[in-house]
């Protein structure tokens, strides 16, 4: 249908939205009388969650009025598809009108005719469900913030075309279809963030996985709001799932190696026996005590006051080991004390007493999200980040903690799964 | 994923996470115990009471022990006797070491959960608490193979001994504490898809798949795969030992009322399983 409208009618409403405007020169008009109020997207963009509390975020994606609007995701090579609701507010209306979307790089939303229903004291306009004329390159991340669609309108069959509204919704586009959600794999809204807005336009694996490396080598690793994810700051945080990062925003090593691997899997790039779990190798020194301790740099030693362990002598004893406000170690006694060092995410100085770290395994380099570095190997680690090992026992109510600075003391283990 | 949803998530604790029933419920004394895991802060609670009291009636305690979830998730491996609690404490921290995981706990020790009882404490607890034995089982997967697949384990008493059953890349070991160390069974080509209990009932041990077929084990031998219950997976159902009166059941926990006793849900939803022959 393509009708030409009455010119009386033509005539009324452009009075109509001109004066609704504000704007009295006629040259210079905008339709704002007709506004956008919901989009919704569609044809298979894929489900994201929320890192507040991990449920799935839902439709409408954009809202009027609404700070906060949807993120969208779809996978490479798939065209978006949407449809949206306005409202228009005028004396004199016709009986339909014409609304095209023009999006971001040339990407359009055909003109479609669209009815004017009454609605209260105004009108509704509703653009149906419509699908882009071009897809998404296939095979290439992208990153759109936003992926704006301008709305026209068109009261002569589409031969003149006016602005109406704009929508904004944040865009990812995955280079393949992501890996399946498993474990504490999900697709929170910032694995989809992190990973596209640092591989946009990449293609490859490779050039995927380096990209998004790129996020964590500068020690300031920001989700979707920017806000930054912090790595042991404070220090007592328990959090050690993905989600719980997240939603945190501060969490222990798992999480950071998990976030990283997440950012591949969302991508679509497939990598097994990926998440490293380091620990001592089991061994026992004095009075058969596990040496299941590490430092990792930097450790200041001082003189050695341990008694009855030659091989560990240095000795640092505690009774609560991080008292609030959490932000540094307490010892009753200390041959060695913490200081500045391999400053990890958002965290100049961050926890550096462990039993165990988490890191990820990709094509036989080890990538330590937590501190934004690599390893060649796993025999380097100790040396290249360690400052010490150690065991520790209580007695008495106190722990005792004995250290020595031979790194080739011991050696790490490492157990291998799928993340 | 499809696993994680397949876990008995048995109820939405205070603070808004799931938590599910690990393994079983024990009867022992007239009392009945259970446990579930918080799957964020990943520690442990005990529930126990009289089994003819309503079930809500349970008083929680917090264990200083617990698991992580990944896709692969062992559900947390535990036991009780008269006096102690025993659980394989495999909750993911930085100074968690799951070579003295295996921890030996004083029922009379535990702590009611309550608002002076803060999460972090418990943590700590966790970590620092007493190995019973070192977890020999897990030193000697990591032995053999560093890629864990398929790594799953479960724990109970049996015959007043501690065994651990511990599979890893389609290979099982059944492990025995002896009180002077450790025995532990010929590697068996084993392959397993998911987690599996181990039943002690009678004199026999016994260890259940996830699909439910059962196997009688021990450190010499592994017996035939049996049907022991109609409908049963660890998926969809869980485990109710009685040892006061040496019987198994299986109950769905779509059937579990919380409002009403043990002995009304087993008498109108338990299925037994004979375990005798």
């Amino acid at each position: 249908m393509n009708r030409i409208l009455f010119p009386q009618v033509a005539t009324a409403l452009f009075i109509c939205l001109t004066a609704y405007s504000g704007k009295v020169v006629a040259q210079d008009f905008s339709y704002a009388s007709i506004s956008a109020q919901t989009a919704i997207f569609t044809g298979g963009n894929l489900p994201i969650r929320r890192d507040e509390g991990g449920s799935f975020y839902g439709p409408p994606h954009w809202e009027v009025d609404n700070v906060d609007q949807v993120p969208v995701a779809y996978v490479s090579g798939d065209a978006p598809r949407v449809n949206a609701t306005f409202k228009m507010v005028c004396e004199n209306v016709p009986d339909s009108l014409w609304i095209r979307g023009v999006g971001p790089e040339g990407m359009t939303f055909e003109p479609q005719e669209v009815n004017v229903e009454p609605a209260g004291d105004a009108y509704s306009l509703y653009y149906p469900s419509t699908t882009a004329g071009f897809a998404f390159e296939a095979d290439i991340a992208r990153f759109f913030k936003p992926f704006k669609i301008g709305w026209d309108v068109s009261f002569d069959g589409g031969i003149t075309w006016r602005p109406a509204d704009t929508t904004r919704n944040t865009l990812y586009v995955t280079r393949s279809a992501p890996q399946p959600e498993a474990g504490h794999f999900k697709w929170y809204h910032s694995v989809y963030d992190i990973s596209c807005r640092n591989a946009n336009s990449q293609s490859t694996d490779t050039d995927i996985i380096a990209a998004v490396w790129s996020e964590f080598t500068d020690h300031v690793v920001l989700n979707y709001a920017d806000d930054s994810l912090h790595y042991y700051s404070p220090k007592n945080t328990v959090n050690t799932n993905l989600g719980a990062l997240l939603n945190a925003k501060n969490a222990q090593c798992y999480t950071f190696a998990q976030l990283f691997l997440s950012t591949i899997k969302i991508q679509g790039v497939v990598r097994t026996n990926n998440y490293v779990y380091i620990t001592p190798v089991y061994s026992t020194a004095c009075g058969g005590n596990s040496v299941n301790r590490f430092l990792v740099k930097n450790w200041e030693y001082g003189e050695a006051t341990g008694a009855g362990c030659a091989e560990y002598p240095y000795e640092n004893t505690y009774t609560t080991l991080l008292p609030a406000p959490y932000t540094a170690y307490s010892f009753l006694t200390a041959d060695v004390t913490d200081q500045s060092g391999l400053p990890g995410q958002c965290s100049p100085n961050p926890s550096s007493y462990f039993n165990n770290h988490q890191i990820a395994l990709i094509d036989g380099v080890y990538y330590d999200a937590c501190y934004g570095v690599t390893f060649a190997s796993l025999a380097d680690i100790p040396f290249d980040a360690f400052d010490g090992w150690g065991y520790r026992y209580t007695s008495g109510g106190v722990t005792y903690a004995r250290f020595t600075d031979d790194m080739g003391a011991t050696v790490l283990s490492e157990s291998i799964t799928t993340f | 994923m499809k696993f994680i949803l397949s876990l008995i998530v048995f109820f939405i604790a205070a603070n808004g996470q799931a938590q599910s029933l690990e393994r079983k419920i024990i009867v022992q004394n007239g009392q009945f115990y259970y446990m579930t895991v918080d799957e964020n802060l990943q520690l442990a609670t005990l529930y126990t009471g009289a089994i003819g009291q309503p079930i809500k009636d349970a008083k929680a305690y917090a264990v200083p022990a617990g698991r992580g979830i990944s896709a692969e998730t062992n559900p947390l491996a535990w036991d009780l006797d008269e006096n102690y609690l025993y659980a394989i404490n495999f909750l993911d921290h930085s100074l968690n070491d799951r070579n003295e995981s295996i921890k030996k706990i004083p029922i009379t020790a535990l702590r009611k959960w309550g608002p002076a009882l803060q999460t972090e404490e418990v943590l700590m607890e966790s970590i620092d608490q007493h190995l019973y034995q070192i977890n020999e089982p897990y030193l000697f997967v990591k032995e053999r193979s560093k890629f864990l697949n398929h790594f799953y384990f479960d724990a109970i008493l049996h015959e007043n001994q501690y065994w651990v059953a511990m599979a890893n890349n389609d290979e099982l070991t059944l492990w025995c504490y002896t009180g002077e160390g450790w025995k532990h069974s010929e590697v068996i080509e084993f392959p397993i898809t998911n987690y599996f209990n181990l039943i002690s009932s009678q004199n026999k041990l016994w260890l259940t798949t996830y699909e439910g077929d059962f196997f009688e084990v021990g450190l010499n031998n592994i017996g035939p795969k049996r049907k022991m219950a109609e409908n049963f997976g660890l998926g969809a159902s869980f485990l109710l030992e009685d040892r006061d009166e040496n019987k198994t059941y299986v109950i769905s926990p779509n059937t579990l009322n919380f409002e009403k006793t043990l002995t009304e849900t087993l008498f109108s939803n338990g299925q037994l399983i004979n375990l005798k022959n």
